[in-house]
Order: C-alpha cells, then sequence, then structure tokens
C-alpha cells in the first residue's frame, strides 16, 4: 500500500479536510518513520485508520495543521513539513526504557514508540497489554503492577518507573 | 428492558423506517417489544441505516435468529458480535470465544465446556445454596428493599467462587461488567463520555485478571482460571497471555451482566399477574417454570454476525459484509413458536425452545451452571418467602445489549415457621 492511499484513508474521516503521509529520517535516526499531517478537525484518526488499514501503514505520529504548506507550483511542499513534537528525551539503547519501547514497537508492529506515547493510542488495546506484561516479566524477569500499564499511565516511561520501584522494593 | 404486551396493540402503530434499535433509552424507556412484534408481522428482515456508510440488519422470528446464530460458516463472529462494535474491528476477533469461529473456537471451547458440564459443575450446588441464603438472610421481613441489588451479587458468589477470585473484589467486578456492557446508562457513565466508560472498565477489568492469573501460577489448586491458562497447552500453541486474560473477562461477563435480570424479570411479572403464589406452591413446576423464565427474560438481548457472502435470509438479500442482528428477545416471543408469547406460563411446554443461551457453536458455556444457580434460587426463595409485592418502580438498564433491571424495590414477607 502506497502512502498516497493511507492519506486517502485519512481524508475520508469526518472533520479532515486534507491529510498527507510522508516518511520521515529525522524522527528516529537510521528509520523511516510514517508521519500523517491533517488539517481540520479529526476526532481519533488513529482509531479510524486501525480498523481499515494493517498496523504498519498507521503512522506513528499525526501532526494537526492550520493548512498545508504549499510550494509556488501549488503542491505540497513536503520539506516545509514540520518534525512531529516527541516527548522527552531520547532514550539510551540498552536501558529499560528503550528495551520496553522495542518491546511495544514488536508487539504493536509500529516502527517506533516515544517514551510518552499512549500505549492505547498506538494500536494497543487490553489485550496486548496483557502480551505486553507478559513479555515484561518473561524478557526483563520482573512483574509490574497491572495497572500502571492498563490505566494508571500508559507510556514506556510510566512503565520503566513501576519497573525501577519494583526493583528498589526487590533489593530493600 | 421493559417487558411488555403490545400484542394488544396493532402492529402497523409503529413507522419502522424511524426506529433506532441502537439507541439505549429506547431499549430502557421505550418498547422494544412493539418494535420487534411490529417487524415480525412487517419486515422480519428489516434495514437501519445508522450513517450513510454504515448500517445493520435485524433477524427478529425465531427461525431466522436461530439460523444466523447456528450456520457460523454463512455468518462469522471474528468481525464482533455487539452493535456498539458496528463498523469497527473488534479486537478480540479471533482470539476471544465469541469472537471465534470454528475450528478454532472449537478448540479453544472444549475444555471449558468439559469444566462446566452438569456432571462437573453439579458438585457445586452445596456451595452456590449457601451463598444463595447468605444473601437471602439479609432481607428483612416486611421491610422494602433492592432485589435487583441482592441478585447483582449472585453470578460472582458462583463464577467468583469457580474461577478462584478475591471476594473483596467481587462488588467491583460486577460494576465494571456493567460498566462495559451498559456504558451509556447514567448511573454507570463516566464524566467523560461512554466510549471512555467502556474502554476504562475494560483496562480495569483485564488488569484485576491479568493480576488474578499472576496470582495462582504454581499454587497447586485448580480451578476455572487453571483451565483456561492451560488451554492448547497438549494439543497446540499455547493461548497468548492476552487471549487467557480476553477469555477469563469473556466468562465473568457472561454470567456477571446476564443471570440477575431472569429473577429480576421474572419477580416483576409474578407481581404484576399475581402468578407468585401458584408458582412458589408447585415444586414440580420449578425447572419448566425456570424455563419459561429465561424465555422471558431474555438477558442477551442480541449478538451481531457478518455474513461471509451474499445470502438470502428471510425474502431479502443479505450482501457479504452486511452486519445482522440476531435479536434473541424478539425470537423469544415468535407466536409460531411460543403460543400467546407475552404470557409468562409456568407450564409452558414449548418454554425449553428459548434461544436465552444461543443456539449452535456459541451456545452459552455456562447454561448448566446458571440452571444450577437458578433453581437453588426460586427453591430457596420459594422456601424463605410467602408473598411479594413490588415497593417502587423497577429501574431499567440503558443498553441495546443486556435487557436489564437496575434496582426493583420489593417487600417479602417471610413464611411462618411450622410449630
Amino acid at each position: 500500500m502506497e502512502l498516497g492511499e493511507v492519506a486517502a484513508v485519512l481524508a475520508e474521516q469526518p472533520g479532515v479536510t486534507e491529510a498527507v503521509v510522508v516518511a520521515r529520517h529525522d524522527v528516529t535516526p537510521g528509520e523511516k518513520v510514517l508521519v500523517a499531517y491533517v488539517v481540520g478537525t479529526p476526532s481519533d484518526p488513529r482509531a479510524a485508520l486501525a480498523s481499515r488499514l494493517p498496523r504498519h501503514m498507521i503512522p506513528a505520529a499525526f501532526v494537526v495543521l492550520p493548512e498545508l504548506p504549499l510550494t509556488r507550483a501549488g503542491k505540497v511542499d513536503r520539506a516545509a513539513l514540520p518534525a512531529p513534537a516527541r516527548g522527552g528525551s531520547t532514550m539510551d539503547d540498552g536501558s529499560i526504557e528503550a528495551r520496553l519501547a522495542a518491546l511495544w514497537a514488536d508487539t504493536l508492529a509500529v516502527e517506533h514508540v516515544g517514551r510518552h506515547d499512549d500505549f492505547f493510542d498506538i494500536g494497543g488495546n487490553s489485550l496486548l497489554a496483557a502480551d505486553v506484561l507478559e513479555r515484561v516479566r518473561r524478557e526483563l524477569s520482573v512483574e509490574v503492577p497491572a495497572a500502571r500499564l492498563f490505566f494508571e499511565n500508559p507510556t514506556v516511561a510510566g512503565l520503566a518507573e513501576a519497573i525501577h520501584e519494583e526493583g528498589s522494593r526487590t533489593c530493600d | 428492558m421493559r417487558l411488555t404486551r403490545p400484542s394488544e396493540e396493532p402492529v402497523d402503530l409503529v413507522d419502522l423506517d424511524e426506529v433506532d434499535l441502537i439507541d439505549p433509552v429506547l431499549h430502557a424507556e421505550g418498547d422494544p417489544h412493539a418494535v420487534w412484534q411490529a417487524m415480525r408481522a412487517r419486515e422480519p428482515v428489516h434495514w437501519q441505516q445508522v450513517r450513510p456508510d454504515l448500517g445493520f440488519w435485524s433477524a427478529t422470528t425465531y427461525e431466522d435468529v436461530a439460523t444466523v446464530l447456528r450456520d457460523h460458516t454463512a455468518f462469522t463472529s471474528e468481525h464482533g458480535t455487539l452493535l456498539n462494535l458496528l463498523g469497527r474491528t473488534d479486537p478480540a476477533g479471533g482470539r476471544q470465544l465469541p469472537a471465534t469461529d470454528p475450528p478454532r473456537h472449537t478448540r479453544m471451547r472444549s475444555p471449558i465446556q468439559r469444566a462446566l458440564n452438569g456432571r462437573v459443575v453439579a458438585n457445586h450446588r452445596d456451595v452456590i445454596r449457601d451463598e444463595i441464603r447468605f444473601l437471602f438472610a439479609d432481607v428483612v421481613d416486611g421491610e422494602p428493599f433492592d432485589f435487583a441489588e441482592l441478585t447483582g451479587k449472585l453470578p460472582m458468589a458462583v463464577i467468583g467462587t469457580l474461577m478462584g477470585l478475591d471476594r473483596d473484589d467481587w462488588p467491583h467486578l460486577t460494576f465494571l461488567t456493567t460498566q462495559a456492557v451498559a456504558p451509556d446508562d447514567p448511573e454507570y457513565v463516566r464524566p467523560e463520555g461512554a466510549q471512555a466508560t467502556v474502554d476504562r472498565a475494560h483496562r480495569e477489568l483485564f488488569a484485576s485478571l491479568h493480576e488474578a492469573i499472576g496470582r495462582r501460577t504454581g499454587n497447586g489448586r485448580t480451578d476455572l482460571i487453571d483451565v483456561l491458562c492451560k488451554i492448547g497447552v497438549d494439543d497446540g500453541d499455547p493461548l497468548r497471555a492476552g487471549e487467557i486474560v480476553s477469555n477469563c473477562y469473556s466468562v465473568l461477563l457472561g454470567a456477571n451482566v446476564t443471570t440477575p435480570h431472569v429473577p429480576n424479570s421474572t419477580m416483576v411479572e409474578l407481581i404484576e399477574r399475581g402468578l407468585y403464589a401458584r408458582w412458589a406452591s408447585d415444586p414440580g413446576l420449578l425447572d419448566t417454570g425456570i424455563e419459561e423464565a429465561l424465555r422471558w427474560s431474555s438477558p442477551t438481548s442480541h449478538f451481531i454476525r457478518y455474513a461471509t457472502r451474499d445470502l438470502e435470509l428471510g425474502d431479502v438479500t443479505i450482501q457479504e459484509g452486511d452486519a445482522v442482528a440476531a435479536w434473541i428477545g424478539s425470537a423469544n416471543r415468535d407466536a409460531s413458536v411460543f403460543p400467546d408469547p407475552f404470557t409468562f406460563d409456568v407450564r409452558r411446554r414449548s418454554a425449553q425452545r428459548h434461544l436465552a443461551f444461543g443456539v449452535g457453536p456459541h451456545y452459552c458455556l455456562g447454561h448448566a451452571l446458571v440452571r444450577i444457580t437458578l433453581e437453588e434460587f426460586f427453591r430457596e426463595l420459594f422456601a424463605q418467602f410467602e408473598h411479594v409485592e413490588l415497593a417502587g418502580e423497577p429501574d431499567h438498564l440503558h443498553s441495546n445489549f443486556i435487557a436489564g433491571i437496575k434496582h426493583l424495590p420489593l417487600t417479602a414477607t417471610r413464611r411462618k415457621p411450622l410449630s
């Protein structure tokens, strides 16, 4: 499936007047990340796409713009599209957060997971959350309270914090 | 849902083009039985347009509802089984029993079916009776009480025990399962709205069940959760963690949100029609009366299926991919199978043909458990209480999925001990 088709599906959603999807290289070094740019007032574009597209075609980030930047020729000026704002700092590769992000990305079949991305906003659901916790137990040898991932703080940062808390409790 | 007698009204009064069977308010305060009766008479397979690009068929006769539920090759469960998921993908498709077709469904279901078969659950009869006596012990002779609050505790007393769930968690789990099926109900909706209510309820339930599963690893007891955990371990791919939790959720939900409404709806009818004393005085009518109570109450209103190919249902052509709602409450009032369907008749011979448990591959896994629970419940109710009266208006659940009563104020008079 082409990016244009993803954009076309997005443009059909209520509240969306224009949409363009690009693969950016400047979000995660060395990786292509899909970013959707939307004009209008979409309600929940990710959920709308989730029922129509395979997971790997769902953009990792959605940026709402007042209008799409255009070239003099009247086409969308892709170079002028802003990089999506990502919460927080980048992650060190061997850190708990990086391992969690990789585990989430694998479970959700997305390319990039930001440390403050909400699990349930990037394609996660309760079934997959249980899968994640089981893999955390097996691969990181730690039990975290399920409530943390399911509703208290469903982000990589929140889950990593819970793992550190469990770790320090075990050491006491 | 109010259980009415629309047979006294002409069926052409209902404007079928204007009916919205999705609207939870219709099911709480309106009269879906009048709508279904009109559909059975005039358009037994009826199309409702929801949005320009979205709609669904309603199957309303006994025969059509049974066909839709039974024929899993023509009508799949894997794209979602509830009206509330219409137009969206069910994340549980192919992973949770109700949303999975044979043959995978059969492999997942068989171990649970063995664990819940009549002989096995008969061993729990004494425990169930004790739990019911415990609930009735709180009823004060002649004082108003909420019968629905009492029956609401019934399922957890049974399934909570069988699943080995912590007793302290039972009330909250009960609340959450009702939120999951009636997120529009004013008493259950969160301030953020119905969708947020369902989402949060699902997450809390899954989190709680995930922890319950984790706690039991290797503790030596065998209960229903252990059975679910072992599915496929010896004869195929074991289920993933999410699938195990999801099926625990499904079993819990199936028990919690349905069972109480059999006695709730039945009690209203027994009182309003003055039938209580007669049924209570004839123990020989317990079994047929319970089948009639299941038909009468039909707690599960519908299941959705999706057509896997173009096909004929009744006299309409259904296209591949179309959603069909099989309205169980309507099938159970079909006069061609249940003559005089709006009369509660404890002697009704055909009552056992009811579809309250569904029919076909997804026939309710808990049917034997529910029947034992209802037998013990009604036997104990009739033994302890001589007379019951309404002490207020029943308050109905806002849900297109569950026909239920939230509150049912009653007074009950205890039988005098024989001296």
